[in-house]
């Protein structure tokens, strides 16, 4: 056992990080489905931040993206099987980085009030660029990301594949199995939400009547 | 500035927005509770040999579990129409296999 754990290890350590050829990955996934571990630490080193920063935008909670990121490579090496190896394996990472993700935030809609969240992300790395960035951007970027939080889970899990993950929007209707139509409808209604704050902060405030009597 | 261009910019402040999420990375110790956990999967080659058996997104008996679920691909899991009948003959098997 000891030394299976040491081997588990070091198939992880030696994990060749970076993009791989589709060859290279359906050989890997091959490996993995006649139970290879070392095969199992390399594509975990390939793809952990991928799942990891998806699940964390959709989720909002750092311990729900570490649960999400282990049940995945869990999942991952027990359905080794269900995996087509002549389909590239990213997308099959992204739906059940998302489901879970989705299921996690069903459970516990309310574990996590919006301020802690926004609290959360300002105090990310590198959630302000610039150190002496101006109050109004420091405003602007909480009134998004206040919007991003505000929208529901399959909603947000769009405009995360689409906007952090770059995916195009016929790939992300292909991972999420949703009409092309779908995905092009939630961004909308994410933007029209954006939009919609951002003329409510621009709203003059009325200006105060007085009357002379 | 017209309407593609207002949205281009909106898609901008989504980018900057979840730019602090994008640098993320993931706790070192996640590989260890990884491995641990295949570790503890004794039936795991018999559950993939089953998944061999009842073809691509059939239903499949987790191991140690009474509960069977659907594996279709690409990650999607249901309850087995065939629960019972199929706890039944994965008992019998692995009961045959002991």
């Amino acid at each position: 056992m000891w030394l299976r754990s040491v081997f588990l290890n070091r198939a992880c350590d030696k994990g060749h990080v970076g993009a791989g050829s589709e060859s290279e990955e359906a050989h890997l996934v091959e490996r993995l489905q006649q139970g290879d571990l070392k095969a199992l630490g390399t594509l975990f080193e390939r793809y952990k931040d991928l799942v990891y920063r998806t699940a964390l935008a959709v989720t909002r909670d750092e311990r729900a993206a570490e649960d999400v990121l282990q049940e995945c490579f869990v999942r991952l090496y027990t359905y080794a099987a269900s995996v087509d190896t002549e389909r590239p394996l990213k997308p099959w990472l992204y739906r059940v980085t998302v489901n879970l993700s989705y299921d996690w935030s069903t459970e516990k809609p309310a574990s996590q009030p919006l301020d802690d969240v926004l609290e959360w992300l300002s105090g990310l790395p590198g959630a302000w660029p610039s150190p002496d960035r101006k109050v109004e951007d420091r405003e602007l970027m909480r009134m998004v990301r206040e919007v991003i939080a505000e929208l529901p889970p399959l909603h947000r899990a769009v405009i995360v594949l689409y906007y952090m993950e770059n995916l195009a929007v016929d790939e992300i209707a292909g991972t999420l199995q949703l009409p092309v139509g779908t995905v092009k409808s939630r961004l909308h209604y994410a933007r029209v939400r954006l939009r919609e704050a951002l003329m409510r902060k621009q709203r003059p405030v009325p200006e105060m009547m007085y009357e002379f009597t | 500035m017209n309407s593609r261009e207002f949205d281009d910019t909106l898609g901008e402040l989504f980018r900057q927005a979840l730019q602090p999420v994008a640098q993320a990375q993931p706790p070192a110790v996640v590989w260890r509770c990884i491995t641990s956990d295949v570790q503890s999967m004794p039936l795991s080659r018999w559950a993939r040999f089953m998944m061999r058996l009842r073809g691509f997104g059939g239903p499949y008996l987790p191991s140690l579990s009474l509960l069977t679920v659907c594996v279709e691909p690409y990650g999607h899991y249901r309850p087995s129409p065939f629960s019972g009948a199929l706890m039944r003959q994965g008992l019998e098997l692995r009961l045959a296999c002991y």
